[in-house]
Formats: C-alpha cells, sequence, structure tokens
C-alpha cells in the first residue's frame, strides 16, 4: 500500500529565522553605513527631521546623500529628487529580478510594501539565499522579516547619526563603510569570467563619466551587453 | 520647504520604481536571456557604486591606495570566508592602518 504524503504545511520558522539571520548578520555593516550617512546628512542644511524622514522612506543612502546635497547645492527640489531616483534607478533592476516573487499568488498586502525593502543588500542576500526555492510563502515570511529588521535598523542608524554627528571623531572612518559593504555583499556572487568583466567595465565607467548618474547608466547599460554577449562563456 | 518638497518628490518616485517593474513582470515569467541581463546590470551598478562611493585622491575619482587596499582586503575576506562582518572588520582595518602608515593616500 503506498504511503500517504503529508500534506500538512511545512514549518515555517525556518525560512523567518534565516531572514532574520540574514539581516542579523548584515547589521554589523548597515549600523556604521547608517551612522555614515547620518552624520553627513546633519553637516548639510536641511532640518534633522527631514534628513531622518529620507532613511524609512528611500532606504537608499548614496540617494539620501545626493538628494540633500543637491539642494545645498542650490539645485530645484525637482532636480534634486531626480538626480536621486536616477541613483535609485538600480531597484527597477532588482525588481524586474525578482518580480515572479511578488505575483499575484502573494498577498495584496505583501506586494505593495514588499517591493519598498528591495535595495542592494535585500537583493543580494535573497539571490545567495533563497532565489531557488519555489515556495512562496517561504520567501514572503523571509523577505519580509529581513526586509523589516533591515528597515528599522537602518532608519535607527541614520537617526544615531544625524545626532551623534558632531561629536564623532574624524579619525574613524566612517567614508569608507558604504563602498566596503557593497564589496563584501558583491564578491561572493562573482564567480565567471564575464562577471568579473562586467565589474570592471563598470568601475571604468565611473572614471570617465562627467556625474555619477551618468556613470550609473553606463555601468547598468554595459553590464547588460556583457551579461547578453558573453553568456555562454563558461 | 525645498528639501522636503525633494523629499516628497524621490519618496514617492523611488516608490513608483520599486513598484513598477515587481507589478509588471508579476504575470509573466522572466525570460533566462532577460534574467541573465538583469542580473549584469545590477552587479555593474552595485560595482559603479564601490568606485563612485570610495574615498579618492581627487584625480578622475580614482579611488585612494588606503582605499583600493582596504576593498581589496574586503573583496579577499568575502570570498574565502563568505563572512560580511569579518569582511568588513578587516577591511576598514586595513583602510585605516594604510592611512596610518601614509597619511595623505
Amino acid at each position: 500500500m503506498p504511503t500517504p504524503t503529508d500534506t500538512r504545511p511545512q514549518p515555517t520558522r525556518s525560512a523567518r529565522r534565516r531572514g532574520l539571520a540574514a539581516a542579523l548578520a548584515l547589521f554589523p555593516a548597515i549600523a556604521p553605513l547608517g551612522i555614515a550617512v547620518g552624520v553627513t546628512l546633519g553637516s548639510l542644511s536641511p532640518s534633522p527631521v527631514v534628513s531622518w524622514l529620507s532613511a524609512p522612506l528611500l532606504v537608499a543612502g548614496a540617494s539620501q546623500v545626493v538628494l540633500f546635497t543637491q539642494i545645498d547645492a542650490g539645485s530645484t527640489f525637482l532636480s534634486a529628487a531626480l538626480a536621486a531616483m536616477l541613483l535609485n534607478g538600480r531597484f527597477v533592476i532588482y525588481g524586474a529580478a525578482l518580480a515572479d516573487r511578488f505575483a499575484t499568488t502573494q498577498p495584496s498586502w505583501f506586494r505593495a510594501i514588499g517591493p519598498h525593502f528591495i535595495v542592494d543588500q535585500t537583493y543580494a542576500m535573497t539571490v545567495n539565499d533563497i532565489v531557488d526555492t519555489d515556495n512562496d510563502d517561504d520567501f514572503r515570511r523571509y523577505f519580509a522579516t529581513a526586509g523589516t529588521v533591515l528597515w528599522a535598523a537602518w532608519s535607527s542608524s541614520v537617526g544615531i547619526g544625524i545626532v551623534l554627528g558632531p561629536i564623532v571623531p574624524s579619525q574613524i572612518p566612517l567614508e569608507f563603510v558604504l563602498p566596503a559593504s557593497f564589496v563584501a555583499l558583491i564578491t561572493p556572487t562573482v564567480t565567471r569570467a564575464n562577471e568579473v568583466a562586467t565589474v570592471i567595465v563598470a568601475a571604468l565607467a565611473v572614471l570617465v563619466a562627467p556625474t555619477p548618474s551618468v556613470a550609473l547608466t553606463i555601468a547598468a547599460l554595459g553590464g547588460a551587453v556583457i551579461g547578453v554577449g558573453t553568456r555562454r562563456t563558461p | 520647504m525645498n528639501a522636503a518638497a525633494a523629499l516628497l518628490v524621490a519618496a514617492l518616485g523611488t516608490f513608483a520604481l520599486r513598484q513598477v517593474s515587481v507589478r509588471a513582470l508579476a504575470h509573466r515569467p522572466l525570460p533566462p536571456a532577460l534574467g541573465i541581463t538583469l542580473r549584469h546590470a545590477a552587479l555593474a551598478v552595485m560595482a559603479a557604486l564601490v568606485v563612485s562611493s570610495s574615498p579618492s585622491t581627487g584625480r578622475l575619482g580614482v579611488p585612494s591606495l588606503a582605499a583600493a587596499a582596504g576593498l581589496g582586503a574586503t573583496a579577499i575576506v568575502a570570498r574565502r570566508t563568505r563572512s560580511i562582518t569579518l569582511a568588513l572588520a578587516i577591511g576598514i582595518a586595513t583602510y585605516a592602518g594604510c592611512r596610518l602608515l601614509h597619511p595623505g593616500t
């Protein structure tokens, strides 16, 4: 007689725990980075409240700094916003890569709120941890947990940086935390020759482009071309 | 007022950016070629952010020697251990050490 298949729902703690563990593993990187961004924002002219609100609303340190730096440089609010949005254009790429995870099989609240947590760190975490999983419930629990924890950690860290900015010693290399965190995230995912080529082309794009926003556009296009053009390369 | 307006526009626009690709592709499978393209484009953007946000010597935005050493140490430790925390600690220590030994780099 065939053994009955167990149709009970699988335990969900593992997905939430993995999301929590992944987020906590990034906390030592997120916290100093958030403080560094907060210290920078605190030195600019916008009020501390407006500066801090950029953290929970944008959840993107580079664009937060660009936004208020442009305001201080005399840009209109529209120009500053567009510059910040161009830097955040990479979220379209991340979102497209994760789109099937936010399909209509997911609850409407998750499809509405979940994408707000799509940032470099959650994208890299998802690629490393859960992209091959077929279970939509597991992904939702993982992503909602990790995203919420990182969002709260980011918002808190930026706030701390804004408050403590005036008393942070200059010897602490906070300016290095942002690029180092990106390197730590992407290095384990670079395993093929065409991926190395993509990284090199992107680095060169920054050195030759007139502005950071143009550099990101050139880098994205160059990376896409390399990916499609060399996809048969071992 | 200008800053608040800029933040409002940027926040709404970024929310829309995150939503549009997820919603547009939620009802259809991602073609493999498009998936490869997107993955490489995302990798390229993150790599570009590394260079553009690194402390530089000011010449053409080239990362300083200390930053290059720190980033290199970060990459090596991240590759070998897959520990982000350890990689960051070693990288930051390398960067700070290089700056102590060679101020101005």
